[in-house]
């Protein structure tokens, strides 16, 4: 062997040897977090066939649920925190009775749960409304054409039929979509006047108008009762995949009586209740989240011990929240929003973890260029200066805090009457943004600050969020439209073409979207009245769908992020009871951490490098 | 009866007459003025009329066919939001209004529908516009209609007190 081999040979041994001594080092770290841990398996059985049963265990000293899947009859959980747990288990038409375990570290008690005829995983009925096929609440006929390829872009298929009423009501929603009162007075909703004129995407001529509300009028009029289409489709499940999978829930605790959400002030605010609405990571592996219930409030979430602990905004809940994010030097941002005085002058507000402050209140439009006069924020992104853009839902523009100036400027979307929803960073520092209004995606050369806009294939329609992946290809989860499915949308930005994969799911209702790190796509599904609410994942490579149903049926979910280990972390903000933060693991077996992380490190602009040239697009 | 006499009599009718019209009129203001139940009969069905006319253009969308509100609409799962920053529009007759309202004054419901309805353009009815979509909205909670109109002034109303 020659000196030279030998060299390698023990370079290469010793890089092996430290990289094997990392691998332990974060392993025993690793394991340590979950040493602690506890574990617990089963056997489910019924009187019937099920399929995927849901196997639910609360842990009541923590106040954090788990879910679980039956697989062949079999179930199994982990890692579980010690203490105390109640476990119920429920599959279409079944259900067990409670039973209650105490759970220690390192143990793995085995479970016996029986199943019964019961409400199941089904919430029970809503008083005074009935199902009924889609044929049977939209018959053919003039204006059935309108709905479908109007109405239906953006409402699903219950919204019409759920609210009947007289013609006066019918032409007075109709007027609000087509902006009867705008001549006089600016808009007040985002909504108001989408079907304004010449200014709107979707067909809506007089003639439309005028079948629409003689069909409406006919069908859903006053002598009518409330109905929802029945979901004619079962929701595809695959118990192999499934039985890998667990959901936890933390719950926000329920504010005492005369207090908070409870409180005379604001118990008949909202839903009198808390409201999560998105969620975001720090840079400990902490999950944030904005509580949209009145008082509004900023939720920080150590999940690695399940402690809570909540920041009230400014001003209580004058101007309102929805999103947040969070930059590279841990500031979470939080634009204002609606709230309790819709027409204020809205801000963008910067917390500060380490002293607990809102250290930021800049005025987000200070030059008042948006002139509506009532203008609320939404979505955000950072770029890789860490320069902060935040979209005007109520506005139709965006607006750049630039970091070494400490400055505000806006800049109106070229698309008149744009209503952006989310807003995301590519690799490129373009700022993209989803339009909510046409079903548009509008990109924002940051460096040029000029604006392109691209329609998907599927045109008009309705985005809401979207997302980036990898390679820098744009995704959008575009909603379903009457009887076509929900949609995932690709643009390629190296050839500027569109893909469209559908979902194998009538009522898909596709909201945001986001890749994990094997490049999978997931997506959170909003629920129909009886069909279940659902986390799921599309592979680009495989065109393979999975879909995983939340332990909370009816509970939609707006916003989603992914960690380095693929963990799906949201928030179930149509909860009624159990309002939460929570998170899918898609195997349990793989999870090494209960913190959240991002893929490439620090919160913030999500790309781990600077982009690649800035100079050379100028 | 001699002309001076005819003269004395006519004048003399003419003061009764006098006396007895400005006598009315001040009963009748007396009654504006006195306070008041809306179960009294306070409003005039020509008026309910006249505001069911501005109800149905201008407040119907929110406060729907009855004065129900939103909030008697059926929720449709997964989507509680979607109508999100759109106006709250509480019921504006029956039961849940009177309750709300019960011991307050007709003034104060007057001032508030003035200086906040409709959402967006406050204060673009008439005074009488106002007066008018109030009595419908008594009329919807099956309150008896009167003789008198509700007057379009708000000091006057206040004389008026809203109870279940």
């Amino acid at each position: 062997m020659s000196k030279r081999l030998l060299t390698s040979v023990v370079a290469l041994a010793a890089l092996g040897w430290a990289a094997y001594v990392l691998n332990v080092g974060v392993a025993a770290q690793q394991r340590g977090e979950l040493a602690g841990m506890a574990r617990l398996s089963g056997t489910v059985t019924a009187p019937q066939a099920f399929k995927a049963g849901q196997v639910y265990l609360r842990n009541v000293d923590k106040n954090i649920l788990y879910m679980v899947f039956t697989s062949g009859g079999q179930f199994r959980a982990a890692p579980l925190f010690p203490g105390s747990y109640e476990v119920i288990v429920r599959a279409k038409g079944l259900e067990s009775t409670a039973q209650t375990v105490t759970l220690r570290a390192g143990e793995n008690p085995k479970l016996s749960l029986a199943m019964h005829a019961g409400q199941g995983v089904e919430p029970a009925p809503q008083a005074n409304v009935t199902f009924a096929r889609y044929s049977e609440i939209y018959p053919q006929g003039p204006g059935l054409q309108v709905i479908e390829q109007g109405c239906m872009r953006c409402h699903d298929e219950n919204f019409i039929p759920a609210r009947p009423a007289s013609e006066d009501v019918w032409k007075a929603r109709l007027g609000h979509m087509t902006g009867a009162e705008l001549n006089v007075r600016d808009s007040r909703a985002y909504n108001e006047g989408a079907l304004a004129g010449r200014v709107q995407w979707f067909p809506f001529s007089t003639r439309d108008k005028e079948e629409f509300v003689a069909y409406v009028t006919k069908h859903y009029g006053t002598d009518a009762k409330p109905r929802f289409v029945r979901a004619e489709q079962e929701v595809p499940l695959d118990e192999a995949v499934l039985g890998k999978a667990m959901f936890m829930e933390y719950y926000l605790p329920i504010d005492p009586p005369g207090t908070g959400s409870s409180s005379a002030e604001f118990a008949k605010r909202g839903r009198g209740i808390r409201w999560g609405q998105d969620v975001r990571f720090d840079a400990e592996g902490n999950v944030w989240l904005t509580d949209r219930g009145y008082p509004h409030r900023l939720v920080k979430l150590n999940p690695r011990t399940g402690q809570q602990k909540d920041y009230l905004y400014p001003d209580g809940a004058a101007n309102g929240n929805h999103d947040l994010t969070i930059d590279r030097f841990g500031t979470v941002w939080a634009p204002e929003h609606a709230g309790l005085k819709p027409d204020g002058a809205k801000r963008i507000l910067g917390f500060n973890p380490k002293t607990e402050k809102w250290e930021h209140q800049l005025p987000a439009d200070p030059d008042n260029v948006i002139r509506n006069s009532v203008k609320w924020m939404q979505s955000m992104a950072l770029d890789s200066k860490s320069n902060l853009y935040v979209g005007w839902i109520m506005g139709g523009a965006i607006s750049k805090y630039e970091r070494a100036t400490g400055k505000v400027k806006v800049y109106p979307i070229s698309e008149r009457g744009a209503v952006p929803y989310g807003v995301i960073a590519d690799r490129n520092d373009n700022i993209w943004m989803a339009l909510w209004n046409s079903g548009k995606l509008a990109k924002f050369d940051s460096i040029n600050e000029q604006w392109t806009e691209f329609a998907p294939l599927t045109f008009p329609s309705h985005i809401r969020r979207l997302n980036v992946d990898a390679q820098n290809n744009i995704w959008a989860a575009i909603w379903n439209q009457g009887r076509r499915p929900g949609k995932l949308a690709k643009l390629d930005q190296t050839t500027g073409r569109f893909t469209e994969y559908d979902v194998p799911l009538w009522t898909a209702q596709p909201y945001d979207v986001n890749p994990d790190p094997e490049g999978n796509m997931w997506f959170a599904d909003s629920p129909t009245p009886d069909r279940v609410a659902l986390i799921s994942k599309f592979n680009p490579r495989t065109r393979q769908f999975n879909f995983y149903p939340k332990p909370q049926f009816a509970a939609d979910t707006p916003k989603i992020q992914v960690t380095r280990e693929g963990a799906i972390w949201f928030s179930p903000r149509g909860s009624r009871n159990q309002p939460s933060i929570s998170v899918l693991y898609p195997d349990m077996d793989k999870i090494t951490s209960l913190g959240a992380f991002y893929q490439y490190g620090p919160p913030g602009n999500p790309w781990p490098s600077p982009p690649v040239s800035q100079t050379a697009r100028r | 009866m001699n002309r001076r006499t005819q003269w004395t009599s006519a004048a003399a009718a003419a003061l009764v007459v006098f006396f007895v019209f400005v006598a009315s009129g001040f009963s009748r203001t007396a009654a504006a003025q006195a306070p008041r139940s809306i179960k009294n009969g306070v409003y005039t069905v020509d008026q309910a009329r006249r505001g069911r006319d501005h109800y149905r253009k201008r407040c119907v969308l929110c406060h729907l066919d009855n004065g129900q509100g939103r909030g008697a609409e059926v929720e449709i799962v997964g989507q509680s939001l979607e109508r999100e920053g759109d106006a709250e529009a509480p019921a504006v007759a029956g039961d849940p209004f009177l309750s709300k309202w019960n011991g307050k004054s007709a003034g104060a419901l007057y001032d508030l529908m003035r200086k906040t309805m409709p959402v967006g353009s406050a204060g673009s009815l008439s005074a009488q516009d106002y007066a008018d979509v109030l009595a419908y909205m008594l009329e919807l909670s099956k309150l008896p209609a009167g003789q008198q109109e509700l007057p379009a002034a708000a000091d006057q109303l206040t004389l008026i007190t809203i109870e279940r």
